[in-house]
C-alpha cells in the first residue's frame, strides 16, 4: 500500500514529526495498514500535541473512512465509520432536529478521534463526556481481527478505547445517541464575573438551571480582579423562546468560515498585546440574554479555520488539568499567580465544572477543569512543571490529548492505579505493542 | 432524475455523484467490489434522503453488460443520466515490457468503456434523452513516456467519445468528457505529483457538475489544462521525444 512521508503536528504545531503516513480507502485498506510495523490512527489532527504522530513506523488517516451506516429516527441511534466528522454529523441531522450530545470546542474531529480522546464539552457536569453516549464501538485488531465492544461485550476493551488514545486499535466504526432539538439556537446568557469567587460563585448558581456553562477568564488580570471574567451558560432554545425573523426555519446549518492568511509575527503575543486584548474582550462584552446559533455558541473559534497559524512556526502549547472538588479551588489563584509571576503569556483561559465520571484513562473527574493557551517558548516547560506538581499534589490529572510536557514518571503519578489497569487491557488485545505513537512512548503508556 | 455511476469506487465519480444527490437525484451504484457499492449506496441513502441501489459490473466482462443494464432497470425506473468513471492506472515500466498486463489497462479503460458505451447509447438513443459524463484524462492528449500506456488508453477513450458524441447529438443526448489534470484521490496517494497543480476531488466534482449542467462537451478539470494541454500539445514531435516529461 502507498504511503507518503511528510511532517505532521497536532493542533498546536507543536512537537512536530516526519511520519509515514497511510490513508485506507475502505476497511480492507485499513486492515491492510496494520501490518508489522508500528501504527497509530490520525483522524483530522485536531488533538494538541504528539498523540497522532509516530516518528517511527505508521500513521494511518482515517478520513476516508467516512461512511453513514445507519440511523434509528426514534431512539436518535447513529452508525457511522470513525472518519465522520462532528461536523459531516451536524450538517446531515440538525435539519432533521439532532444535536451531539457532547461538544468538544471544535466540531472538526472525527469520531473516532472524540472516541479516542474522550471528549467533553461545556455540558459535562449534566451529561458526562462522549462515552457515555457512545452504545458501541468495532476496531480492528493488531492481529487483523475485526471484534466489536460495548458494556455488554468485550466490556474491558470498550473502556480502555474510550481515551485510549488510539492505542488499543483502529476504530472502524461507532454507535452513538444523538439527542432531540427543537431549534438550531442556544438560549445564551452571558454573566460579568468581578474576580475567581465571583465566578465561582456564580457557576455553582447557574449549575441547576442552565446544561451548558464555560467560563472565560482574563488570564493576565491581578490582585482583587485576579480570575474576573464571563461565564457563558446556556439551554437549548425551544421554538417560543425565536424571535419571530428566526422562527420560520429554527433548523438550519450554521457554519462561518475564513481562512487566516498568515501567522501573526511573535511580537503579537507579547504580554502587553495579549493584556490588552483580554481587557477588551472583558470590556465589550455585557452581561445579557441572547439568541445564538449553535455555531457561536460551541464553535466559536471554528470560523476561522486555521486559527491555530496565528501563532506561528514555533505553534502554541494547551495545558489543560482537572482538580476533584475535595482539594478546594485555592489552586485556581496559584496557578494565575505562577502565571504573572513567569511573566508568561497566557493568551486564553477557561474554566468549567464537571460531574462525575467513568472510564478508565478518561481525563474528566468531578470538580474543576482550567484550560491554558500559551504560545510555545523553551522557558513554558518549568512553569507547566509547576502546575504540574499542583495538580499531582491536589489529585488531579492533566489531559493527554492537550499535553505536550508529561514524562512517564509525572503521567503515571497522575493516573496512579488507572494506567496499570489500562495497560492491562491493552496487553490483552495489542500483545505486540504495535499500536504506538509518539506520546505513548513519551509517558511510558506501553510498560510497566 | 436518476444517475447510473460506473465505478463507484473512484473518488471522483463520488464527488460528482454527490452534486447530483444534492439534487434529489436517485443514484445506483455500480462496481466490481458488491460490498463496497453497498456500503456507498447506503452512506448517500442517509445522507440525502435520495433513493440508492447498488450492483456487480466488471468493466472486462463484455459479455454481460446488456444483462447489468436490464438488472439496473429492473429496480430503478429509468437511467437518465450515467457516468462512466471505472478505469485502472495500472504500472507504466510493467505494461511497457508485458503485454499481459498492458491488455488489462486496454481491457478496461477502453475496451470496458467501449461495451458499457455501446449498451447504454442504444438505450438513451431510444429515450431520445439522456446525459453521459465519461471521465478520461489529460493523459490522453498526447503520448509520452511516462504514461503512454494509460495515456493511449484514455486518448483511444476520448476519440471514441468525440464520434460517439457527434452521433448521440441526433438524438438529443449529451455526452461530456472529462479531462482532469492531477487529482489527489486513492489511486494517485503515494505518487509524486507537483503540489501546486494538485485538485481535490471535491473540486473536480463541482466543476464537472456545473460543466453538465450547461451541457458542455470537453471539460477540462480545473480549466488551466486545457491551456496547458495546448502547450504540450504544440511541441512539435522532434523536440517532444527527446523531453523527459
Amino acid at each position: 500500500m502507498n504511503f507518503v512521508s511528510r511532517e505532521l503536528s497536532g493542533w498546536g504545531k507543536y512537537p512536530k514529526a516526519v511520519c509515514n503516513i497511510y490513508k485506507p480507502k475502505d476497511i480492507e485498506q485499513a486492515r491492510r495498514s496494520i501490518t508489522k510495523d508500528k501504527l497509530i490512527p490520525r483522524g483530522l489532527g485536531r488533538s494538541y500535541n504528539d498523540a497522532s504522530l509516530n516518528d517511527t513506523g505508521f500513521v494511518s488517516e482515517t478520513m476516508l473512512l467516512d461512511k453513514f451506516i445507519d440511523f434509528d429516527e426514534q431512539t436518535g441511534l447513529l452508525k457511522c465509520e470513525s472518519g465522520v466528522s462532528l461536523d459531516h454529523i451536524l450538517r446531515i441531522f440538525v435539519p432533521r432536529g439532532w444535536f451531539l450530545p457532547v461538544s468538544p470546542g471544535t466540531k472538526f474531529v472525527t469520531i473516532g478521534g472524540a472516541a479516542a480522546s474522550d471528549v467533553h464539552g461545556k455540558n459535562h457536569h449534566i451529561e458526562g463526556s462522549i462515552s457515555r453516549h457512545i452504545k458501541s464501538l468495532t476496531l480492528i485488531l493488531q492481529s487483523g481481527e475485526i471484534v466489536s465492544c460495548s458494556p455488554g461485550q468485550n466490556e474491558d476493551l470498550f473502556w480502555a478505547t474510550l481515551g485510549g488514545m488510539g492505542l488499543t486499535g483502529l476504530i472502524l466504526n461507532a454507535e452513538i445517541y444523538l439527542k432531540k432539538i427543537e431549534t438550531a439556537y442556544i438560549r445564551q446568557r452571558t454573566i460579568k464575573c468581578s474576580n475567581i469567587d465571583n465566578l465561582l460563585q456564580n457557576i455553582e448558581n447557574s449549575e441547576k438551571d442552565y446544561e451548558y456553562s464555560a467560563a472565560w477568564i482574563d488570564a493576565s488580570a491581578r490582585g482583587r480582579n485576579l480570575g474576573r471574567g464571563l461565564l457563558f451558560v446556556g439551554n437549548h432554545a425551544v421554538r417560543k423562546d425565536l424571535p419571530p425573523k428566526l422562527a420560520g426555519q429554527p433548523l438550519c446549518v450554521f457554519h462561518r468560515s475564513l481562512g487566516l492568511p498568515a501567522a501573526l509575527p511573535s511580537f503579537f503575543f507579547n504580554s502587553l498585546f495579549i493584556k490588552g486584548a483580554n481587557a477588551s474582550y472583558n470590556f465589550v462584552n455585557k452581561q445579557k440574554d441572547s439568541i445564538v446559533n449553535y455555531d457561536k455558541f460551541f464553535y466559536p473559534l471554528d470560523s476561522i479555520t486555521n486559527w491555530n497559524m496565528a501563532y506561528g512556526s514555533k505553534g502554541f502549547v494547551q495545558y489543560q488539568l482537572v482538580i476533584p472538588g475535595a482539594s478546594g479551588t485555592g489552586w485556581i489563584k496559584e496557578i494565575f499567580e505562577l502565571i504573572a509571576a513567569s511573566k508568561a503569556v497566557c493568551s486564553l483561559a477557561v474554566l468549567k465544572k464537571m460531574g462525575k465520571q467513568e472510564g478508565i484513562l478518561s481525563f474528566p473527574m468531578e470538580g474543576y477543569t482550567l484550560a491554558l493557551d500559551f504560545p510555545q517558548d523553551e522557558k513554558l516547560k518549568s512553569l507547566i512543571d509547576q502546575f504540574n506538581n499542583i495538580a499531582i499534589r491536589d489529585h488531579g490529572r492533566v489531559y493527554l490529548t492537550k499535553d505536550a510536557f508529561l514524562d512517564e514518571k509525572t503521567f503515571k503519578a497522575m493516573y496512579d492505579g488507572k494506567w496499570d489497569k489500562w495497560l492491562d487491557i491493552k496487553n490483552k488485545y495489542d500483545p505486540e505493542g504495535f499500536f504506538s505513537s509518539n506520546l505513548s512512548r513519551r509517558i511510558g503508556l506501553c510498560r510497566y | 432524475m436518476s444517475l447510473l455511476v460506473l465505478g463507484g469506487n473512484s473518488a471522483i465519480a463520488k464527488s460528482i455523484a454527490e452534486k447530483f444527490a444534492s439534487d434529489k437525484t436517485d443514484i445506483f451504484f455500480a462496481g466490481r467490489n458488491i460490498a463496497e457499492q453497498e456500503r456507498i449506496a447506503n452512506d448517500f441513502r442517509l445522507r440525502y434522503g435520495i433513493n440508492t441501489w447498488s450492483g456487480r459490473f466488471d468493466a472486462k466482462d463484455y459479455g454481460g453488460h446488456e444483462q447489468f443494464l436490464s438488472d439496473v432497470l429492473k429496480v430503478m425506473p429509468s437511467v437518465e443520466n450515467v457516468i462512466v468513471a471505472f478505469g485502472m492506472l495500472g504500472e507504466q515500466q510493467k505494461a511497457a515490457v508485458d503485454f499481459d498486463h498492458a491488455l488489462q489497462i486496454y481491457q478496461v479503460n477502453f475496451m470496458g468503456s467501449v461495451s458499457i458505451l455501446t449498451h447504454l447509447s442504444n438505450y438513451l438513443k431510444e429515450k431520445r434523452k439522456g446525459g453521459i459524463i465519461v471521465i478520461s484524462s489529460i493523459a490522453g492528449d498526447r503520448g509520452r513516456q511516462s504514461n503512454y500506456i494509460y495515456g493511449s488508453a484514455k486518448g483511444g477513450l476520448s476519440v471514441y467519445c468525440q464520434g460517439l458524441r457527434n452521433e448521440l447529438s441526433k438524438y438529443n443526448v449529451n455526452l461530456m468528457t472529462v479531462k482532469p489534470g492531477f487529482v489527489d484521490t486513492p489511486m494517485t496517494y503515494g505518487l509524486k505529483m507537483p503540489k501546486l497543480l494538485l485538485s481535490s476531488p471535491e473540486k473536480v466534482g463541482r466543476i464537472v457538475y456545473k460543466s453538465f449542467r450547461k451541457k458542455k462537451d470537453i471539460v477540462y478539470a480545473p480549466s488551466y489544462w486545457r491551456y496547458i494541454m495546448m502547450i504540450i500539445r504544440s511541441i512539435p514531435e522532434k523536440f517532444f521525444k527527446k523531453l523527459n516529461l
